[in-house]
């Protein structure tokens, strides 16, 4: 069922024909930030229902693209005459390079890599520039503890345009267990003709997005994470695949390379991608983790092992235990409960 | 125009704005201008001064000193009325809003 | 033809709800409804008898709301619903009795947050002779008493809560959803539109002492009416103050209307376009008030004079 849900999301099978079916089909979508991508590659029905959903969903995601574009306006802006390289990663570099992956991409934050030794004076730049440490963050115990062992900077965000920045400064966690070798990836980045940013390759957008889903998080957003890879994958060239297993070692991401290629794969029957995870696999833990993945990826609800062990491991991944603990209590003490007053009905400010 | 060689000046006063006149939609009511700009999809409300000076920056990139004097002329005032302060207020709160940007970015951009 | 809500089988409506397969269609939606039919079902009787109904849905849509309980517990042990309108709100569960409260609230929430097609605007529109006058106000500002009112003395209504401007036209369509009354203003609509148009109480919401009022049979019967708007209101009910209109420069009325739009940063380029057309092409008024007769005497007297 899953597996028909995403093929047919990204257009490799029709849509199913009852009313219900395409409402629970649309409803799936929704609900996992991909109604953009399915309004754009799913076959059309030529019902004025789904055009109306379709085109509220591409409006969305346009809406999205511009504030994006904007932000990326605003960050050269705020570092003119810097000259250092930043590099716009995730979702802002699909749509920045405009390929299958950012059509009909929801995106809302922004996330840029820059060079360490760049931290503090672009950091600098963008306070100036009206950026500020979120509320959220704001606080001794979360700075430091961003600043000590995070990949990236607490989140900014932008006085007047509430918008949010993700510094980052290596692709995965200073305390985390797997390493991966940004500088490699850095060094071949390439400019983006809009600007002085730049973006990953193609191929190493797709190691960065394994990366992100398998070595970094607890797969947030995996249905969106399948249908990503599997766009970024069906559009590198022959040149590009044969040299992503090579790469991937390279750069010490074979795993989730491994991982994210055989997943694409098994859903979407690449067996060209299936080949080269193949060719990548080498770890005792790789199939326990096809098996979280895909309870992970059937139901949020019913695959309590699965969710269990992908938590656990996430947190594994990203801090020795002797931190993590702390790190939890602390979190735990720091949660308020929710408001008990209504939500006024949303009026914007 | 002042350049890099008259040195003395600070960075900032040497900086060559210019703007997209495409970039932009506006409606006059009553000497208040509404303009929408579409790159950040955000409607600002300006009064005649920063709409004529975002308009001048339009149709020629101008430093902050040749703007001023652009307006003193298109709205016949005089220095009293309208010191260089204040157009130096108008050109931040333009290039805030990105409705104007240094010229340098741009060229980067194009 | 369609059915209307009042045609329907009550047991089949009661099944189609638990189903979720239950459509309705209004103005220039269809929604597609899931809730607890022991406490929806009277609601939609009473408030939406004459509203073309279905018990299955014939085409997707872009508006589905579904009322559910928070948690496993809560469908049993003194059950709760929470608006589920298909994405993240920050919705109070609310006793399964308030259910008619969940439905108009998850339903604004729907079409405030999900269609792009028209720039939503909180606002009361009602509409005679072929145009349309537009009332903003922040929520309590009594623009649904006054919406109630005119709509007893003879305008069709269109909506109480949302104008719906076509991106196209810049006309608004008519939406006319339930009245939604509070505390002080339910005995003043008994008053205006008859006891018998009035649901019964629903007391102790967290917004207070609530009830709905039934829009005019015409004014569902122009399913698909929509209109140009020549006056534009901004009102503000002070107790006591003297009826009193203060036009107001057409850019601010258009700096306040954007404020009170739910998706016109959404929609961008368009929505500006249709909004400034509309201001254009109307009068734009601020105006005083300190009792519902004043208010709609002013209304009428601005709708009187000037060029349309």
């Amino acid at each position: 069922m899953i597996k028909d849900a995403l093929r047919i999301i990204v257009g490799l099978q029709p849509l199913p024909k009852g009313v219900m079916d395409r409402i629970d089909l649309i409803r799936f979508a929704d609900a996992n930030h991909i109604l953009g991508q399915m309004a754009f590659h799913c076959h059309s029905s030529g019902s004025s229902g789904m055009a109306d959903v379709f085109s509220n969903a591409k409006l969305r995601a346009a809406h999205d693209h511009t504030m994006l574009t904007y932000e990326m306006n605003r960050v050269e802006r705020a570092l003119a005459g810097l000259d250092l390289p930043v590099v716009v990663l995730k979702g802002g570099a699909y749509v920045a390079s405009s390929g299958r992956a950012s059509l009909g991409r929801r995106v809302s934050d922004l996330d840029i890599l820059v060079r360490p030794n760049d931290l503090q004076e672009i950091e600098q730049h963008l306070l100036c520039a009206g950026w500020q440490p979120d509320d959220q963050t704001n606080n001794e115990y979360d700075q430091q503890y961003y600043r000590q062992h995070m990949h990236e900077l607490p989140p900014l965000r932008h006085k007047s345009r509430g918008t949010v920045i993700d510094v980052h400064h290596a692709l995965l966690p200073i305390t985390a267990r797997n390493t991966v070798d940004e500088a490699k990836m850095f060094s071949e980045a390439h400019e983006l003709n809009t600007g002085n940013l730049k973006v990953f390759s193609p191929v190493d957008q797709i190691i960065h997005s394994a990366v992100h889903a398998y070595a970094d998080g607890a797969l947030d957003t995996p249905a969106r994470t399948l249908v990503e890879q599997y766009f970024l994958f069906t559009e590198l060239t022959e040149d590009e695949k044969s040299t992503l297993v090579f790469r991937a070692r390279e750069v010490g991401a074979q795993m989730s390379v491994a991982l994210g290629l055989w997943m694409v794969g098994h859903v979407f029957d690449q067996t060209e991608a299936k080949h080269l995870s193949t060719e990548l696999r080498a770890s005792w833990r790789y199939p326990a983790l096809k098996f979280a993945m895909l309870n992970k990826l059937r139901d949020n609800w019913s695959s309590f092992i699965g969710k269990g062990y992908l938590y656990i491991r996430s947190h594994y991944l990203r801090m020795p235990l002797y931190m993590l603990i702390p790190h939890l209590m602390r979190k735990a003490i720091q949660w308020r409960p929710t408001p008990k007053t209504p939500p006024e009905f949303p009026f914007p400010q | 125009m002042p350049t890099a060689e008259q040195g003395v000046e600070s960075a900032q006063a040497v900086i060559e704005w210019t703007a997209d006149p495409e970039s932009w939609m506006s409606e006059e009511f009553n000497d208040t201008h509404l303009v929408f700009f579409k790159p950040s999809a955000e409607t600002h409300f300006l009064n005649f001064l920063s709409f004529g000076a975002l308009e001048l920056v339009g149709s020629s990139p101008a430093t902050n000193v040749t703007l001023w004097h652009a307006l003193l002329s298109k709205f016949a005032l005089s220095e009293q009325d309208l010191p260089l302060s204040l157009v130096e207020t108008v050109v931040q709160q333009l290039d805030e809003a990105g409705l104007i940007s240094p010229v340098s970015l741009d060229a980067q951009n194009s | 033809m369609h059915k209307t809500v009042k045609d329907l089988n009550s047991t089949d409506l009661n099944r189609a709800l638990k189903r979720g397969s239950f459509t309705l269609r209004l103005g220039p939606f269809s929604h597609l409804i899931k809730g607890p039919a022991r406490h929806l079902l009277p609601h939609l009787i009473g408030m939406y008898p004459e509203c073309q109904a279905s018990l299955d849905p014939d085409d997707v849509t872009e508006i589905m709301l579904r009322l559910k309980a928070p948690n496993v517990f809560r469908r049993f042990i003194r059950p709760q619903i929470s608006p589920d309108p298909g994405f993240h709100v920050p919705a109070v569960p609310l006793p399964e009795s308030m259910a008619p409260l969940g439905f108009e609230m998850g339903l604004n929430l729907s079409v405030a947050l999900k269609t792009c097609r028209f720039v939503t605007i909180h606002a009361g529109v009602v509409a005679k002779n072929g145009s349309a006058i537009m009332m903003s106000a922040a929520s309590g500002g009594g623009k649904s008493t006054l919406a109630a009112a005119l709509h007893s003395e003879g305008y069709s209504l269109f909506s109480d809560e949302f104008a719906l401007l076509d991106l196209d036209s810049a006309d608004v369509r008519a939406y006319p959803r339930p009245i939604s009354l509070k505390q002080q203003s339910i005995p003043i609509v008994r008053e205006l539109l008859g006891a018998d148009r009035v649901s019964d109480v629903i007391s102790d919401t967290p917004k207070g002492d609530i009830a709905y009022a039934r829009v005019a049979a015409e004014s569902l019967a122009e399913n698909n009416a929509s209109a140009p708007v020549k006056l534009i209101l901004f009102p503000n009910f002070q107790a006591g103050a003297q009826p009193l209109a203060r036009r107001l420069n057409p850019a601010e009325a258009i700096m306040r209307l954007v404020a009170a739009s739910t998706n016109y940063s959404l929609l961008g380029e368009p929505a500006y376009k249709a909004i400034v057309s509309m201001v254009k092409a109307a009068q734009t008024f601020e105006i005083t008030y300190g009792t519902t007769e004043q208010s709609v005497q002013l209304v009428e007297q601005l709708a009187g004079e000037g060029p349309s």
